[in-house]
């Protein structure tokens, strides 16, 4: 197959080299079809995100040739010293080329693994390439078989399904108390950058009503117009207001506590003692620890959702072992397929050869044959002896796309015919 | 044939129970349309043998403690079914499939007592009589739900407050969602128990001319009438929901408990 993946991720290489290596996608297309028209390399596409720079070729040469070319592409296109790009580079060749590709797209390798992003990222990498008309026949194959691996591991795992940042984590948290965040109402108190995030978590979840208190009327009536659906209002009238939101979010630099017992009591009063939730982003607490313990009363704080997400984070972890069965029984399944395909060029290859020893027969007995046209002679070469040679090969090109995938099968067939695969 | 049906409708539920047990335990939720299926069958079945049984007897199978239990469970997964639809939720299958297995199980295994009211004897206005029964069994079997949605609220607002996101977390519904079906389930069972006592001192007044005899049963069915009153009430007046509204549904549970087994215990107007 000929195929390489040269590259570093954020385990291999600081992120000072890594933002060196990296392809903006402006030069993706320039640099793909630098290494494709003036190296033995027939297909490449190059993954270039924040944590990772791939080079994924399919190369005319054998591995060790290609590792070469595509090594010294990366540092010499960058002109960075090879001494400083080598050492965090690793090569991964033919099955495990495959295997590293579906983890990737499969967000396997990410830094925060099951992120959804990367398979995106790969999507993109691939459509710059066909782009830069550098993808062929194997990478087509392979791109497409790498999607469907990562819906496969998405949807029979549950890598995917457990919040891993805090500000998702709060949303998951509101889910399971109060189900149906549709009719509900959120107050964002003060604003960090994580609260704003959570909040835009919340209406994405289908939050009703935004309200935004701030110590500055006017910083809270433009956050809330930003985020829509919302309504600002100044900070002293929390006591009169804050019984109308059932999820609130604090973030602010305040050094004390702003949600004492005494306010949180009024308020579940005026609530009839329906559920509240407190999300506490602030350090140090905005929330009186004391008014956790009330009834229908829940507070999390940073800590709290920290937790979680690393909890979370655990399970996403003993998810991806189960990823990993299927991405190596893909990976086996992906190569045979590839190879059964892949019996054209062989296939080639032999007919090819008994067409040599078809053609040196008849010249051998040529002169047995007596006077021939060279209508005649033109026949017999080409219909004559070609339809014999396609009759001899059917069976074999029968056996060899059965046993495609068994690789001394192949090399007898081959030394049967005196013929040498190029692999 | 009845014990037959019973059997088999038991054997589906089992299977109901293994998976519901072994879904509480694995973390990742599983496609379980199969024991959906599974446990309408034995629905279907137990319905069968409640009919048979009836028509062996020739009047409502409701008597005698194997009727009742077997009813019970009956009632309970018809309410689970109900609610399997309305809610959406895997959890509770977990917590009532154990319920739903005991009941029938006992329907099966209790000795068949010859013990058989007083008025049913002096063989007046069964139809009453019976309608009083069936009304206090669905009763009891909503009130079942409500104890194990209260249960559930109760396992999920401890995870909550003290912050323990392990896998019984993941996978019960959310407070909202079991205080709903608390307070729904109560509802009904609330209106079915009011009736029950109702139709219970109409018939009473048919046989011997009294509304009240003083019975040890009737005081705690007039008990667990007050506990249930008092929940709804409080909840509609005091907002008393959550955590409160879940510990009377278990206290109330406890109540049932006893004036369910109180019937057949204590001897009096109810048996002799």
């Amino acid at each position: 197959m000929n195929l390489i993946l040269v590259g570093l991720n954020h385990k291999t290489a600081p992120v000072e080299v890594r933002e060196r290596l990296a392809f903006p996608q402006s030069i993706v297309s320039d640099a793909l079809k630098h290494l494709v028209n003036r190296t033995h390399i027939e297909e490449a596409m190059i993954v270039s995100t924040c944590n990772r720079v791939e080079v994924l070729a399919k190369a005319e040469v054998n591995p060790v040739e290609a590792r070469i070319i595509v090594t010294d592409f990366l540092h010499s296109y960058h002109s960075l010293p090879q001494t400083e790009v080598v050492p965090h580079l690793y090569v991964h060749e033919e099955h495990h080329a495959v295997r590293h590709l579906f983890r990737v797209a499969s967000s396997l390798d990410s830094m925060v693994v099951g992120e959804p992003q990367i398979l995106g990222q790969v999507k993109d990498a691939y459509a710059e390439a066909v782009k830069a008309g550098t993808v062929g026949r194997c990478l087509h194959r392979l791109l497409a078989r790498a999607f469907s691996v990562a819906k496969r591991v998405r949807t029979e795992t549950g890598i995917a399904s457990f919040a891993v940042s805090m500000s998702y984590v709060a949303v998951e948290l509101s889910k399971k108390i109060f189900e149906d965040l549709r009719q509900k109402t959120a107050l964002l108190i003060g604003a960090g950058e994580m609260a704003e995030l959570a909040a835009k978590h919340l209406l994405a979840a289908g939050v009703k009503k935004i309200l935004v208190a701030n110590r500055t009327l006017g910083n809270a009536e433009a956050l809330a117009s930003e985020l829509g659906h919302g309504e600002g209002f100044a900070l002293e009238r929390l006591p009169e207001r804050l019984h109308e939101a059932d999820i609130v979010i604090v973030s602010t630099g305040a050094t004390h506590y702003i949600i004492n017992p005494v306010l949180a009591r009024k308020a579940m009063e005026l609530r009839r003692n329906r559920t509240m939730l407190f999300v506490d982003l602030s350090v140090p607490r905005n929330v009186d620890p004391i008014v956790a313990d009330f009834d229908n009363l829940f507070v999390f704080d940073v800590d709290d959702l920290q937790n979680a997400a690393a909890a979370n984070l655990r399970e996403r972890q003993r998810e991806a072992q189960r990823a990993e069965g299927i991405i190596d029984a893909e990976t086996a399944q992906f190569i045979t397929s590839f190879k059964q395909a892949d019996i054209g060029p062989l296939i080639g290859l032999l007919k090819q050869r008994l067409n040599q020893m078809a053609l040196a027969e008849f010249e051998r007995h040529r002169r047995q044959l007596g006077e021939l046209s060279p209508e005649q002679e033109e026949t017999i070469k080409h219909l004559l002896l070609g339809s014999v040679v396609n009759k001899f090969l059917h069976p074999v090109i029968i056996e060899l796309r059965e046993t495609a995938h068994q690789e001394d099968h192949r090399i007898d067939i081959c030394r049967a015919f005196e013929v040498e695969e190029k692999d | 044939m009845m014990k037959l049906l019973l059997w088999g409708s038991l054997a589906c539920y089992s299977v109901g129970l293994i998976q519901a047990l072994v879904m509480l335990v694995r973390k990742q939720t599983i496609e379980w349309k199969t024991t959906q299926w599974i446990l309408a069958l034995g629905f279907f079945a137990h319905t069968g043998s409640l009919v048979l049984r009836g028509i062996e007897v020739g009047r409502c199978p409701l008597l005698l403690q194997q009727e009742v239990c077997s009813f019970l469970a009956w009632s309970v997964m018809a309410y689970y079914l109900g609610t399997k639809y309305w809610y959406r939720s895997q959890a509770l299958v977990s917590f009532v499939m154990p319920v739903v297995f005991i009941l029938t199980l006992a329907g099966l295994l209790l000795p068949s007592s010859e013990s058989v009211p007083f008025a049913l004897r002096l063989g007046q206005r069964p139809t009453l009589l019976f309608l009083h029964i069936a009304l206090f069994l669905f009763a009891y079997g909503a009130f079942i739900i409500t104890f194990l949605a209260g249960l559930m609220y109760i396992i999920q607002e401890r995870s909550l407050k003290q912050k323990r996101f392990g896998s019984l977390w993941f996978k019960l519904p959310s407070l909202d969602t079991c205080d709903d079906m608390s307070y729904k389930s109560v509802g009904i069972g609330f209106v079915l128990l009011t009736l029950g006592i109702v139709t219970g001192i109409v018939s009473s007044r048919h046989i011997d001319g009294l509304y009240w005899h003083g019975d040890p049963s009737e005081f705690l069915a007039l008990a667990t009438w007050c506990v249930y009153l008092f929940m709804v009430h409080c909840r509609l007046t005091a907002g008393w929901r959550g955590r409160r509204a879940a510990l009377l549904s278990i206290a109330g549970f406890v109540m049932t408990l006893v004036s369910l087994g109180g019937v057949g215990y204590f001897s009096g107007f109810h048996f002799e």
